[in-house]
């Protein structure tokens, strides 16, 4: 018999840091505030069993900051989506690979959908 | 036409030898290249860094953003422990909210994921873990492979009799492979080129056979083998069984010199064949 493995992630492990913003935090943010909501969310997952591996991948991106792995940057925004109640936050047909590259990419590229208006609870 | 290529250790010398072999034919083109990876957890850094520069000059994805198309490794941390059949529960729970998490991870991604360039139709990963692809909450085939290879474990077997060739992932509850391509899967070319991941199970030891249906020697190939062997070392990690051989098999092989030029191509192959030289004289000091 195959097995369907439920979509629910577990109970996340504890918390190390600041709370993750809301919904209402993520819109309201600026693109620092933004970038810190990402690197809060990296830190409290990263090297956990099964979570997101180190988050930076040698050497800085276009933008000047430590790179990511793309597949990061897009669990980020899913992570973001999932709190704003969007399922597809960005579309990535659009977006300029550079900025999956670096935390303050997604994080640029997150208030940017955000301010656009497209992004709806 | 066919050509098996010598077996090899790594990742590395694997795509390096193909990608000469596929220099020597008239077009570039080879039906039926076969590659014997020995140990597919093993790469060689500055052999792909050579790959990748040259994708990158030319706006390619890098060979590690390719390997995650077909296991996200970027999105799982080990939990630093193999199961066996006596391993305490504690350890069995971490294993297995490591493999949970992933997946869900990836469920939670694949919204996103499906509007890239490519992937309408899923990607590899999501086809594994949620066949048919598209959406979370399918059938999880990685899933159901770790299960009926931990059952083997507890029995004692080491080895298991498999079927040749799974067109549909629930054919059997016998040890299946993992399917990728859908019977509507219509296209001439493009996604899937992976079609099928065969799994034998053999004195203690789990080997892989995966069949590309077009494998893309620049763009691709060097990628997928790392891909696949990431994967072996998961469900290895996850089931207690040695990671053994990874055979990749292209029913059609291609290295790109349509797309690059021949000699650009020939520069990669030499480049890369250096790097590998200097590789063996560095491990053999």
């Amino acid at each position: 018999m195959l097995t369907n493995v439920p979509s629910a992630a577990p109970p996340p492990p504890p918390r190390r840091g600041p709370a993750t913003p809301t919904p209402r935090d993520w819109r309201s943010a600026s693109v620092p505030e933004i970038e810190a909501g990402l690197r809060d969310l990296l830190s409290t997952t990263t090297g956990a069993p099964g979570g997101p591996t180190s988050s930076q991948v040698p050497g800085m991106g276009a933008d000047g900051t430590p790179q990511i792995a793309s597949m990061i940057a897009v669990w980020l925004l899913s992570q973001v989506g999932k709190a704003l109640g969007v399922a597809r936050v960005v579309n990535l047909r659009k977006v300029d690979r550079a900025e999956l590259r670096s935390i303050s990419g997604v994080a640029r590229l997150l208030h940017r959908t955000m301010h656009s208006q497209t992004v709806t609870s | 036409m066919s050509v098996a290529l010598a077996p090899v250790d790594s990742v590395a010398e694997a795509w390096v030898l193909g990608l000469e072999e596929l220099l020597e034919s008239p077009r570039g083109r080879v039906v039926h290249l076969i590659s014997t990876i020995e140990d597919p957890t093993r790469d060689l850094p500055e052999v792909r860094a050579v790959l990748d520069d040259f994708c990158a000059s030319r706006s390619l994805q890098s060979m590690e953003t390719v390997s995650e198309t077909i296991f996200p490794a970027s999105l799982y941390t080990p939990p630093g422990v193999a199961w066996n059949p006596d391993l305490p529960d504690e350890d069995v729970g971490r294993l297995d909210d490591a493999a949970t998490t992933l997946y869900a991870a990836y469920g939670d991604m694949l919204p996103i994921l499906l509007t890239a360039d490519g992937n309408s139709r899923g990607t590899y990963f999501s086809r594994m873990v949620t066949w048919p692809g598209k959406v979370a909450g399918g059938t999880n085939q990685l899933a159901a492979r770790i299960e009926a290879l931990r059952r083997e474990h507890r029995r004692g077997r080491a080895t298991f009799n498999l079927s040749d060739i799974d067109v549909a992932a629930d054919a059997s509850e016998d040890l299946a492979g993992v399917q990728l391509y859908r019977a509507t899967d219509n296209r001439l070319r493009g996604f899937p080129c992976l079609t099928h991941i065969d799994l034998t199970l053999f004195e203690g030891t789990l080997h892989a056979t995966a069949l590309y249906r077009h494998q893309y020697y620049v763009a691709k190939a060097y990628g997928n083998f790392l891909g696949l062997g990431r994967l072996m070392q998961f469900l290895c990690d996850q089931t207690g069984f040695a990671c053994g051989e990874l055979v990749v098999h292209a029913t059609f092989a291609d290295d790109e010199r349509h797309d690059h030029a021949r000699c650009r191509v020939q520069e990669l192959a030499g480049a890369a064949r250096l790097a590998l030289d200097g590789s063996f004289r560095d491990a053999s000091r």
